[in-house]
């Protein structure tokens, strides 16, 4: 009775306006418009471009909550099922506000479909406000949840009905993502919904969808917690007529997903969520959200591969313990990685056993067969004094269920998932004819939980490593994979934390184990690339200046293989880190003394242009007026922070010659053209640059 | 070679006693197809020649030798010894177009291993045919066996292929796509599965790993693929007759240029693979492999492998009812009291199976153990009620289920289904997927996975799975059911028992179940049938038809490989009811069709259905005692577009039936031309409007096909 007189007071506080008049936001540069009726974002209008951005009101959204239950985890409350108690508009603001929230009755029963089922109202409270600044709408969503249940997810904003073309130009997802940054409208395999999870493939938190001229985005500023960016630019890929079909497709959309868990009587309040609207490509949000990272988190630039191209990858043992190199045998690796100019040397397989038959992860421990404790510490030693940074692999992250050691208590050290059961690993494919990868990757491995007693321990072996080995860096398998949520009741922290929290005690403990040691993650993104030197993220090759853009101050890696010149060559101009790995790291660069002569000229072009392009930040095409570039040529600029001084990579990535010319914007005196093959040429700035490039060359444009 | 030299080689070789060595470090094996020459240290082959033709098969590429044993030692499991470092091999028998090799050894980098081989080749027409059986005197248990091995080279027009029985989208394009042309890599990059929805995290081939394993009968449904290059095709025919479980290999082996990619060469090694644990004191013995040296055509190697099967492999008992059906309609259910309606539409249109979906309490969450009636739907009494109805209307329902995975936070899994799980190699659970992300109107998120292992039907898992069935036909009244995902087959290293054989677990085990599954369906009702999630030699000797998910695409290449080479297998295809000439496409390859959609929307469809329905009702015995033969048997005077046909051919020559349709709204007048036997048998002319008439001995018969039309020739010795 309480909350109806509740309900009813605060009705009569909304605006009088007819049913169907939606409230509206408006600036010079957009106008929004929100259904009074259920709050959906209705309409979102850039004037400058004259674009609508949704076309469809009928899939119009705000958010959705989730109270899940064991048996019925879809459990939700929509806001477009709700009325707004109260909207109101006052000096560019707009605040509503929802009571008493009416629980979806569509419930959905397998492979029947969906079905009406009564469901009460809860006790909720939802105040969402907009507030325009120009090309953005700021966001936030404040939940207070007076019921007994818990609210998991709260999906916010969520933008529907947008269009799918804008003249004639079909939009696209752009992510900056490890994985597929650009997503299509094409046929889905199963579903066109996506989830995609950040800090873990998304680096960072934005999602961006439009063309090159025009775009709408949500950029969410706030801790890397577990979060999803939800995108839906696809069709189902299962037909409306398949029982296992449960709704029409709803595409395409964009939408935030938080985790809060708000327990009963509890209040969140989401970070800041801006909705950019803009006549541009994912670059404008890309970098309005690198500067406010930047200047929230004042990220330092790692500096420990200005002098180098990168790293080579062995591999000492595979994964059926057939031994490619013993111990001893390093330093002939690390001389050979050394005939590309690398110093820096990750070395996998070197545990006692390999693969599935490894008591992951508490099995870490020197093999006698390749030389033992020992030699390993004999090898570590003397290319530390050769200045060779020998770095091995630490798999901290996945633990073998099929162990003693997991049954005696690991299970306990896992992460679980709202189901109750153990988190799956995400490197995994359910149906692959890659062999034996087949084999390795059926087996059932869980994942470590970071909060677990699991850390200390592998905080003592790290500690073990440097003691009885000499290893003075590590490589982080697996650790930048994943930022999964866990129900592990035995955590300390509410699920969206655990690696926020659980990282913070074993990256931030290796951290201070390894204070002036390189540590290498496997992964890339806001959680654990503060506590390393860079990411080792396999091969990254289309539409990588996504992420070069969006993290200019920490490197990261791409696979290159003997006689890869191109993909070397593309890596310098991303201003990625080379990643020589032979045959999977089975093979080393010996056989290949061109190839290994082209990577050492890359290092020593990179020497030559510290000022330029080690120590400037990626550009992508920023303060270029002109470029006209044969076909296979990559061309980047660079910005010095510090020194203000620019470069402009140019790169040949094929066997022909190539020419490339470019007109800078702020053009004027003399550059420095340095080539590949060392010679340095000045060029005049202030007139259109040409430059001929050789078979596979590069060339840096240095500028003052 | 010249004819003198091989008599000389010949007279050398035959002269060769038992176990004594080689005189000559070659040995040629003939016949009046195959000439082979093989090394006598060994018996790697040296090359292949075909005589009527003189091509040569094998090219310059380097023989790895005929088999690897693996014997793991404790720091090292994949630890092999190949037979070619074996330290001797002696030549135990010899004749004109046969060979035996023997080796008491085996060594590795490791030492040597008491492990005594015997190698056997002779040659049967184009084909080399060999075996192996080892006696295991180490230490080590042999626990895979990699026997036959042979290297090819790739085609010098690019275009080289390998045509498998079930196509698994390599047979349409150039094996060498199937690889990077450079790059290797040992796993894939797992920033790919990242987004669990993505299709690599379900379903992906990375180039960059140079190895591909087709596992049989799970992928590969029959024994045999055939590598075609250049018009030769070298194919493995291989003659088990257990079902256990194998694993064809193909390596692309890269040797990579110093300088240039561009320069970089290559070929392919094909391998066989077999998992027996031959314990200290055991021997195993390899089945014939049949090396099949032939002009590429595929028919001839899968013809080959078919008549091998013919007269042993069990065929399922298809009812009539099945037979003379168009299909079966699938649908989810609201209500118990939906069945009867839905059903009788089926039945009218010749489709009266009904694949019940929905009926269940299983769910996203789990499948194997919640199989038990919804009572939001009615519950088990309207359950039964319903199923009765539908069965007095002539419908034949049937529930879908699945009894193959069990997902670990199950109530059913705690109590039963944690002992019946596979185990692999590291004494770990098989993973099956990770299907509970399909949460309804929830995202796939992370937080919803879940655990599914594979169930290992030799476990207890069998009984409660029979248990099942019964409980299925016998108290619900179904007609049957749907096993999703039941031709799967693994390793299962479960069972620590002295005789333990993992590579027979599942073979084993399924056999046993649906042979005795069959038999409760049948018992219930004659009528009743399985079907079985797709193709395989072991499943589909029970189930009366395999399933798709989702119905499935009509792929005409693929049905036709996998129908030629194993015809008493059928597969289906989902409907889609504005298309009759698809329709007419399943009529002709005998593909039940799967229809999800309420024929109601689509009178003309379902009219089209009748017709068809009425000419299988007339055919279905030449379609069902014929075996499936492509175009064998007949031409087109001259093709005309849309104009189609395959014929069914009884094995003992007694009839050929050939169905002709037209799959377009245009008539069409086309000329079939029998082959020259068959033109002299009078035949019996089907039409879709439901005429047969009788028609005399002919060289050639003008068919006049209406649109949308089909019609079926049989010709019959008296």
């Amino acid at each position: 009775m309480r909350s109806f007189i509740l309900f009813s007071l605060m009705a009569l506080s909304l605006p009088l306006k007819a049913a169907d008049t939606p409230a509206v936001l408006e600036n010079d540069a957009i106008r929004v418009e929100v259904s009074t009726q259920n709050g959906s974002i209705t309409r979102i209008f850039h004037k400058r471009t004259n674009t609508e951005f949704i076309d469809d009101q009928r899939r119009t959204k705000l958010f959705r909550l989730l109270i899940p239950t064991p048996d019925y985890l879809s459990r939700r409350i929509n806001s477009w099922d709700q009325k707004p108690v109260s909207l109101e508009v006052s000096g560019g603001t707009l605040v509503m506000k929802f009571q008493n929230l009416q629980v979806s009755r569509q419930n959905y029963v397998f492979q029947v479909g969906t079905v009406d089922t009564p469901e009460p109202q809860r006790a909720i409270q939802v105040t969402v406000t907009l507030r325009l600044q120009d090309e953005h709408i700021l966001a936030s969503i404040e939940v207070t949840n007076n019921s007994l249940d818990e609210i998991t997810d709260v999906t916010f904003p969520w933008v529907d009905g947008l269009i799918r073309s804008s003249h004639g130009n079909p939009l696209q997802v752009v992510l900056p993502s490890l994985s597929q940054r650009v997503l299509s409208n094409t046929p889905e395999f199963l579903l066109g919904e996506r989830a995609k999870p950040y800090p873990a493939l998304l680096a960072t938190s934005w999602v961006n969808f439009g063309t090159a001229n025009m775009g709408i985005g949500i950029e969410v500023q706030g801790p890397p917690e577990t979060q999803d960016a939800f995108v839906s630019p696809s069709q189902n890929g299962l037909e409306a007529n398949s029982p296992s079909a449960w709704d029409a497709p709803d595409f395409p959309y964009i939408a935030w997903n938080f985790y809060p868990h708000i327990a009963g009587t509890t209040t969140w309040k989401s970070p800041q969520v801006v909705i950019h609207v803009h006549a541009s490509d994912w670059h404008a949000i890309a970098g309005e959200h690198r500067e406010w990272y930047r200047q929230k988190n004042t990220p330092e630039r790692v500096s420990n591969f200005d002098g180098t191209i990168g790293f080579a990858t062995y591999r000492l043992k595979k994964d059926d313990n057939t031994v490619n190199w013993t111990y001893g045998e390093i330093p002939n690796l690390a001389a050979d990685a050394g005939l590309a100019g690398i110093r820096n040397v990750v070395i996998d397989g070197w545990r006692e056993r390999e693969g599935p038959g490894n008591e992951s992860p508490f099995a870490e421990i020197a093999d006698p067969h390749a030389g033992g404790a020992a030699q390993l510490k004999a090898a570590s030693d003397k290319l530390a004094q050769e200045h060779v940074n020998l770095i091995f692999a630490f798999h901290p992250t996945i633990m073998n269920t099929a162990t003693e050691r997991y049954r005696n208590g690991g299970l306990r050290w896992t992460v679980k998932t709202r189901r109750g059961g153990n988190q799956l690993p995400p490197a995994y494919t359910f149906y692959t004819f890659d062999y034996p990868y087949q084999e390795y990757i059926a087996h059932y491995w869980a994942v470590v939980d970071p909060m677990s007693a699991a850390t200390g321990l592998l905080l003592q072996d790290a500690e073990r490593f440097k003691k009885e080995y000499g290893f003075r860096n590590l490589l982080l398998r697996g650790v930048g994979l994943q930022s999964f949520l866990s129900y592990n009741p035995e955590d300390a922290v509410p699920p969206q934390k655990v690696y926020q929290a659980g990282y913070g005690r074993f990256l931030g403990g290796l951290r201070k184990l390894y204070p002036d040691g390189l540590l290498l993650m496997e992964g890339f993104n806001d959680l654990v690339n503060p506590y390393g030197n860079g990411g080792y993220t396999w091969s990254q090759t289309a539409d990588v200046e996504i992420l070069a853009y969006s993290i200019p101050w920490t490197p990261f890696s791409n696979d290159v293989e003997a006689l890869n010149y191109d993909q070397a060559n593309a890596s310098f101009a991303r201003k990625m880190l080379v990643n020589l790995i032979v045959d999977g790291g089975d093979g080393t660069v010996a056989r290949y003394p061109d190839f290994a002569k082209h990577l050492k000229g890359l290092g020593s072009l990179k020497v030559a242009t510290v000022p330029y392009y080690a120590q400037a930040e990626f550009r992508d095409h920023e303060g270029l007026k002109k470029l006209d570039a044969d076909a296979q040529v990559v061309v980047s600029t660079f910005s010095n922070l510090t020194s203000r001084q620019r470069g402009v990579v140019l790169a040949n990535l094929s066997d022909q010659k190539k020419k490339a010319s470019l007109e800078l914007e702020q053009g004027s005196g003399r550059g420095h053209l340095f080539r590949l093959a060392g010679q340095r040429e000045e060029v005049d700035l202030a007139t259109q640059v040409s430059v001929d490039l050789g078979p596979y060359e590069v060339v840096v444009l240095g500028i003052d | 070679m010249r004819s003198g030299e091989f008599i000389l080689l010949l007279s050398l070789c035959a002269a060769a006693a038992t176990a004594q060595a080689p005189p000559s470090p070659q040995i040629t094996l003939e016949n009046s197809e195959l000439r082979v020459t093989l090394s006598a240290r060994g018996g790697s082959v040296i090359s292949v020649e075909r005589k009527p033709d003189g091509q040569s098969y094998l090219g310059s590429s380097q023989q790895a030798g005929w088999f690897k044993v693996q014997l793991p030692l404790p720091h090292w499991e994949g630890h092999i010894a190949a037979g070619k470092d074996a330290p001797a091999f002696t030549i135990s028998k010899r004749t004109a177009d046969s060979v035996e090799f023997q080796t008491t050894e085996l060594s590795s980098k490791e030492g040597r291993y008491k492990v005594a081989s015997h190698l056997t080749f002779r040659l049967d027409k184009d084909n080399l045919v060999c075996s192996l059986h080892l006696r295991n005197d180490s230490k080590q248990t042999i626990d895979r066996i990699v026997f036959p091995i042979v290297d090819v080279p790739p085609g010098a027009d690019g275009a080289e292929a390998l045509v498998m029985p079930y196509g698994i989208g390599f047979g349409a394009l150039p094996l060498r796509f199937l690889f990077s042309q450079n790059e290797i890599q040992t796993t894939h990059n797992p920033f790919d599965t990242l987004d669990p929805l993505d299709l690599k995290a379900w379903f992906f081939n990375d180039p960059k790993l140079p190895v591909k394993g087709i596992n049989y009968p799970m992928d590969l449904p029959t024994a045999w693929f055939t590598y075609v290059a250049d018009k030769r095709g070298i194919g493995f025919d291989v003659r088990t007759r257990d079902f256990q479980f194998q694993k064809l290999t193909f390596e692309r082996r890269l040797f990579r240029d110093t300088v240039s990619r561009a320069a970089n060469r290559f070929d392919y090694e094909f391998s066989w693979n077999w998992y027996p644990l031959v314990r200290p004191g055991k021997s195993w013995q390899s089945p014939e492999v049949y090396i099949k040296f032939d002009a590429g055509d595929w028919h001839a190697i899968a013809r080959q492998h078919r008549d091998w099967l013919r007269p042993w492999v069990g065929r399922p008992k298809v009812p009539k009812e099945l037979q003379e059906s168009i299909g079966w309609i699938s649908r989810g259910i609201r209500s118990f009291d939906d069945i009867p309606q839905i059903a009788k539409q089926g039945v009218d249109v010749g489709a009266p199976y009904f694949i019940v979906y929905g009926w269940s309490d299983i769910g996203p969450a789990g499948m194997s153990y919640n199989n038990y009636p919804r009572r939001e739907l009615g519950g088990i009494e309207s359950l039964q009620r319903n199923l009765l109805k539908a069965r007095e209307l002539g419908s034949y329902p049937m529930a879908w289920f699945n009894g193959t995975v069990s997902v670990e936070t199950n109530l059913g899994h705690l109590q039963m289904g944690h002992n019946w799980t596979a185990i692999d190699r590291w004494g770990g659970q098989l993973e099956d997927g990770r299907w509970s992300f399909f949460e309804p109107f929830q995202i796939a998120v992370n937080p919803n996975n879940d655990s599914w292992f594979e169930v290992d039907p030799s476990s207890g898992a069998q009984q409660y799975l029979l248990d099942t069935a019964r409980r299925f036909v016998e108290d619900y009244h179904f007609t049957g059911y749907e096993m999703d995902q039941g031709h799967k087959n693994f390793l299962s290293y479960r069972d620590h028992s002295e005789n333990s054989r993992p590579e027979a677990a599942f073979s084993q085990g399924w056999s046993e179940y649906f042979s005795k599954a069959e038999e409760i369906v049948k018992k219930a009702n004659p009528a009743g049938i399985i079907v079985g999630e797709n193709p395989s030699e072991l499943m589909n000797q029970y189930v009366d038809s395999t399933w798709i998910f989702e119905g499935g695409a009509l792929n005409l290449a693929t049905f036709t490989t996998l129908r030629y080479s194993w015809p008493w297998l059928n597969m289906p295809a989902k409907a889609i009811p504005t298309n009759r000439g698809h329709a007419n496409q399943c009529f002709m390859m005998n593909s039940y069709l799967d229809i999800f959609d309420d024929l109601s929307k689509y009178p003309e469809y379902a009219e089209h259905l009748k017709r068809l329905h009425g000419l299988k009702k007339a055919t279905s015995r030449y379609l069902y005692q014929g075996e499936f033969s492509d175009e064998e048997g007949f031409s087109f005077a001259a093709p005309q577009a849309g104009v189609m046909a395959k014929s069914y051919r009884d094995p003992a020559g007694k009839f050929t039936a050939v169905v002709v349709i037209n799959t377009g709204d245009t008539p069409r007048e086309v000329t079939l031309k029998p082959e020259l036997e068959i033109a002299k048998m009078p035949f019996r002319h089907y039409y879709l409007d439901g005429r047969a008439e009788s028609e005399p001995a002919s060289s050639e018969s003008r068919l006049n096909l209406g649109a949308y039309d089909v019609q079926v020739l049989t010709f019959e010795s008296q």
